[in-house]
């Protein structure tokens, strides 16, 4: 019997509003993700790429359909029930990185572990491992602005892992990146996720990233199109 | 310039909770200075029309002491000049109604004149004077009792011709039989809106004086060839009326009310342009949030060709427009207030200043104008800063994030001159105020500029000293202190705003309650005995004469250790330093030892001051009247009697509290051998053994049992409470001021939490998506509000105390000549003002609050 998906998106239509009208990026969107795997979205800019991953994290509501993620059904979650999932089974890296610009790199990645009610002793032992392990242990108390763009990317990665998610969501995390530092921030990112064994959904226009993910689905016309599964 | 005017004003239009708030920032404080002004000028402009009408085309006046002058001195005058040329008067206060108290009866103004003489100088009550119907002249000369009063005056007393009206005058009841309207012109009724005019016989009999008028007004030919019989004219005014009477020239005489209550007005004023002050921060706040949301556009509007110069005219216009939208609107909500505010006014300058009833605001187009235009160019004003910054605005801005951008470039060297410039001015200017009352305002105004300068940094201070205590604390803590920090740029005016408006507050109560303890303090030491005995009435009626009967009767009552005798008049006093004739009060007493010993005396308090009033050999002059007189121990005072001028040195100058335009103490033998004045007042001691309440109702009996004149019997205690009450009315009007500045302190700093959470959404996304509930986000914004209403409130600690220092040893001082006995720091509205200011804060964030934590995290994250 094959394990349960991590995600599992049913029939899923969504519109978003451009002035006076609304126009549909989403019609009929299916898609599975098993533990552990790695998909990446492609498609063009304005295609929905990244309403698909809002959806998916319930961050924003679908018009029909079903999501669910890590075993929650998002569309019937109250708002409570989204936010305890985000905290405690998802992780998010943006293109921009978002890191908080009034808190340290340390606690930046400590502030997912307290939202979800870690306690400290156990997450400042965590958050000094992943400092460790995406190598700015020595940047603990810098701020963010003081960071590279490769380096904001990394705090943000190990941000995302702190709380050891089921899912991780990736949104052009090398979008802002050179090709040496997205070289980088993507084997962290691999390298990190399997060893939690989270899932991947990754949005993304880079083919090296595209590449590096066990299937990749183009998002177009608003439905989603198996390209390239690896080992195929 | 038409397309770009569009474009900020759809802007504003885009962001209308801003923009409301803008709106009503200056709403407020114009509404403020509408009302106080409306109703000032009203009380004023009545007052002296009031004047203008009794005095009508009179170009001197003849007045001589409290008895007046003898009827016989008019006749013949008369005789002399010629019936036309000179006319009596009697001058009373009635209150008329039903109500318990004095306070709550109409106060009406009675003015006995004879029609006959008033041809010329009052033609409106003079036969065949008025319009639209003729004066009873048969019946107001032969029945006793009878009056006219215009068709408003009888309207609201409901009277009409044939009916009766109680009034009460010095004490005494009195029936009043009413003969119809006074036909008097529209312009001419208008001043007359609380007058009865009586024969004045009938005057002469209520006031109980038959045989005496109050003054005489001439009409001279002031024609430059008529100088010789101008002269004459004068002559034989001085050689019949006595050497005690006094010649003044109309157009010479004390100013109105304005006046008399220069400082009372200047102070009112300056509280209601407060207001506007802290209104014009909001403009400042609102315009500089909009051009920072707006400075990507203007890069792009820089790279399409639009230069510096117009963006900056461009804003300039838009805070125009929303200036002068706030202010109309503010000058309707004043207009309304007016109404309301009118009656406490007129109460308080009753209490004060002068006794007259006023009932409808009247609204001056000019006024209202002014203030609309002070309105919209304080909003103006207040929008320079940011138009500048507008212009400055590049197109390379476009590349940068607008946040970044936005970020204020430390000067703290600037900041420290601005400060050191505007401390160093108002030490300056309150240190040498001399009697400048505005100079002293505008020394106040720099202390608070200085305050303002200081608050940006002095709240860096503050939450890195916050965020050094909640150092152990979790991230998500530490988050909610540095965010705020981060956010100073954006808060900086509006925290100081509010800094300001609490500072108001904590200074208004240190200076109402350090003056609160000195009058209850000094009333004590001023009153010595146990009960108080006097005519019932407001400020011109404070010299009403005990009948006669009433004093022996409360002289012979037993109990009575010892008694206090006070004659109270008004004389005309001048001096070597002021050698023009000025009315002043005076107070002829007959002390007590204890009343001598008690007395509070600031200066010349030794045997020989303290002993001039009961040896007759100097005068005691009140605090405020040295002040205003620039008079000294040693200096001569010389007073007007019956038999011509009479000098008295000033043998000790003495705290007063009760008259701000100053007063003298004489002994009650002197005054009686100079100028015959009858007792006014009598404080009685009672004798060992004796209580104090049953003594009190003893002397009520005897004076109700001597004469049918009504008096007033206070104990002590009694009395220093009805003091206290006159007090706490008069600063009842300070009290609503400082509720208005604290609304719109308020409405600042919502406003400008507002917009900046309005900018921070893309960060409250982002703590959505990282798993923050709801109520966490709830707790974000709420946290940082109280921050900021700490922060506000603890700086506002250290300025009020400082304020309030200012307000009482130099405003209270200048504006009304007198020290505190005392000034201290009110712990208690501290404290008060500390949770208010938490409170007020909370309250401003609650509805950005329930906003972000009901936002949709995608929402944000857009704005990301």
């Amino acid at each position: 019997m094959p394990p349960a998906s991590v995600v599992s998106l049913r029939n899923v239509h969504k519109s978003v509003h451009e002035g006076r009208g609304s126009r549909r990026v989403l019609a009929g969107v299916d898609l599975d993700v098993a533990p552990g795997e790695a998909v990446a979205v492609l498609g063009r800019s304005g295609s929905g790429k990244s309403t698909l991953l809002n959806l998916i994290a319930g961050i924003d509501d679908v018009d029909e359909g079903s999501v669910r993620t890590c075993e929650v059904d998002v569309v019937q979650a109250d708002e409570r029930q989204r936010a305890r999932l985000r905290s405690e089974r998802l992780g998010f890296v943006f293109q921009a990185f978002h890191l908080l610009p009034t808190l340290t790199v340390a606690e930046n990645i400590a502030l997912p572990l307290e939202l979800a009610g870690v306690a400290r002793s156990v997450a400042e032992p965590r958050v000094r491992e992943l400092l460790a392990r995406i190598g700015l242990a020595d940047r603990a108390l810098a701020w963010p602005d003081v960071l590279s763009g490769g380096e904001q990317q990394r705090v943000a990665v190990a941000r995302a892992l702190a709380t050891r998610p089921q899912l991780l969501l990736c949104d052009e995390p090398t979008g802002n990146l050179d090709d040496a530092a997205s070289t980088v921030v993507l084997d962290l990112l691999h390298e990190l996720r399997r060893a939690h064994g989270a899932a991947l959904v990754v949005v993304t226009h880079s083919a090296a990233t595209a590449a590096s993910c066990d299937r990749q689905l183009q998002l177009d016309g608003g439905v989603l199109h198996g390209l390239v599964a690896k080992g195929s | 310039m038409r397309l770009l005017l569009r474009f900020g004003l759809r802007h504003h239009r885009r962001h209308p909770l801003q923009t409301l708030l803008t709106l009503l920032g200056i709403a407020a404080g114009v509404a403020l200075l509408v009302a106080m002004q409306t109703a000032q000028r009203t009380a004023e402009r009545a007052f002296d029309q009031a004047l203008a009408t009794v005095a009508g085309n009179a170009t001197h006046t003849v007045t001589a002491g409290p008895d007046g002058l003898p009827v016989a001195a008019y006749a013949a005058l008369r005789r002399e000049l010629g019936g036309r040329s000179v006319a009596p008067s009697v001058r009373l206060v009635a209150r008329a109604g039903s109500g318990e108290t004095l306070g709550e009866r109409t106060v009406l103004r009675v003015l006995g004149v004879d029609p006959l003489a008033d041809v010329e100088l009052r033609p409106w009550a003079a036969p065949g004077g008025g319009v639209g119907g003729a004066l009873p002249l048969g019946e107001l000369l032969t029945r006793a009792g009878s009056f006219v009063a215009t068709p408003a005056v009888l309207a609201r007393l409901g009277v009409q011709r044939g009916g009766e009206l109680s009034l009460t005058i010095g004490g005494r009841p009195v029936r009043a039989h009413c003969l119809g309207e006074l036909p008097a012109p529209p312009a001419v009724a208008a001043g007359l809106d609380d007058v009865l005019l009586v024969d004045v016989a009938t005057a002469q009999e209520w006031g109980g004086r038959p045989d005496r008028v109050d003054r005489l007004d001439l009409r001279l030919d002031l024609a430059a060839d008529r100088t010789a019989e101008r002269e004459r004219a004068l002559a034989a005014v001085a050689s019949h009326c006595g050497p005690g009477a006094r010649i003044v020239a109309t157009g010479s005489q004390q100013g109105g009310l304005g006046q008399l209550a220069r400082g009372f007005r200047i102070n009112l004023t300056a509280l209601s342009l407060l207001s506007l002050l802290v209104g014009a921060f909001l403009v400042h706040e609102t315009m500089r949030l909009s051009v920072v949301a707006r400075r990507e556009a203007f890069g792009v509007l820089r790279a399409l060709g639009v230069t510096g110069g117009q963006l900056a005219r461009a804003v300039v216009v838009e805070t125009a427009v929303l200036g002068l939208l706030g202010s109309l609107l503010g000058a309707g909500l004043g207009a309304f207030a007016a109404q309301a505010l009118l009656q406490p006014l007129v109460r308080t300058l009753n209490d004060h200043y002068a006794t007259f009833s006023l009932q409808e605001v009247r609204y001056e187009p000019l006024v209202l104008v002014a203030c609309v235009l002070v309105g919209a160019l304080v909003a103006m004003a207040a929008g320079l800063a940011p138009a500048i910054a507008a212009g400055r605005v590049t197109a390379r801005d476009v590349l940068v994030p607008a946040r970044a951008a936005s970020g204020e470039r430390r000067r703290p060297w600037a900041r420290i001159a601005v400060f050191a410039a505007f401390a160093g001015l108002a030490t300056a200017l309150l240190t040498t105020v001399g009697t400048r009352l505005v100079q002293g305002y505008l020394g106040t105004l720099a202390l608070v500029l200085a305050a303002v300068v200081v608050v940006p940094p002095a709240m860096g201070v503050f939450l890195r000293a916050v965020g050094w205590l909640v150092r152990g604390s979790g991230p998500f803590v530490r988050y909610v202190v540095r965010s705020t920090a981060a956010a100073r740029p954006h808060l900086g005016l509006p925290v100081a705003a509010m800094v300001l408006a609490l500072g108001t507050t904590i200074g208004m109560a240190t200076l109402v309650g350090s003056f609160r303890d000195s009058v209850a303090g000094w009333l004590a030491q001023v009153l010595p005995g146990d009960v108080f005995v006097s005519v019932p009435g407001g400020h011109d009626e404070r010299a009403l004469p005990f009948a006669p009967a009433i004093v022996a009767a409360l002289q012979a009552v037993p109990g009575v250790a010892a008694r206090t005798e006070y004659r109270r008049t008004v004389v005309s006093m001048r001096t070597a330093a002021n050698p023009n004739e000025d009315e002043v009060d005076v107070v002829g007493v007959q002390p007590t030892v204890r009343w001598t010993t008690s007395f509070p005396l600031l200066q010349g308090d030794d045997a020989r001051g303290r002993a001039a009033i009961a040896n007759g050999d100097g005068a005691w002059i009140s605090e405020p009247l040295a002040f205003r007189r620039g008079l000294r121990l040693g200096d001569v005072l010389t007073i007007r009697g019956t038999g011509g001028p009479v000098a008295l040195p000033i043998a000790a100058i003495y705290r007063d509290y009760s008259n701000e335009r100053g007063e003298a103490i004489v002994g009650a033998s002197w005054l009686q051998q100079h100028l015959p004045v009858p007792v006014t007042a009598l404080s009685f001691e009672a004798a060992p053994g004796v209580e104090v309440e049953p003594l009190a109702a003893t002397l009520r009996a005897a004076a109700a049992s001597a004469d049918t004149q009504a008096v007033s019997v206070r104990v002590q205690g009694e009395l220093r409470s009805s003091s206290l009450q006159v007090f706490d009315r008069t600063f009842a009007i300070t009290g609503v001021m400082r509720l208005l500045c604290l609304c719109v302190a308020f409405v600042g700093i919502y406003a400008a939490f507002a917009a900046l959470q309005l900018e921070r959404a893309g960060e409250i996304g982002l703590l959505r998506c990282l798993g923050a509930r709801p109520r966490q986000i709830g707790l974000v914004v709420l946290g940082q509000t109280a921050l900021l209403g700490l922060c506000a409130g603890l700086l506002a600690l250290p300025l009020g105390v400082l304020l309030g220092h200012v307000l009482a040893h130099v405003i209270n001082r200048v504006s009304f000549g007198w020290t505190l006995v005392t000034v201290s720091v009110p712990w208690r509205a501290l404290g008060e003002v500390l949770v208010l200011a938490i409170v007020a804060a909370t309250l401003a964030g609650l509805q950005p609050a329930w906003r972000f934590a009901r936002m949709r995290p995608a929402e944000g994250l857009r704005e990301a």
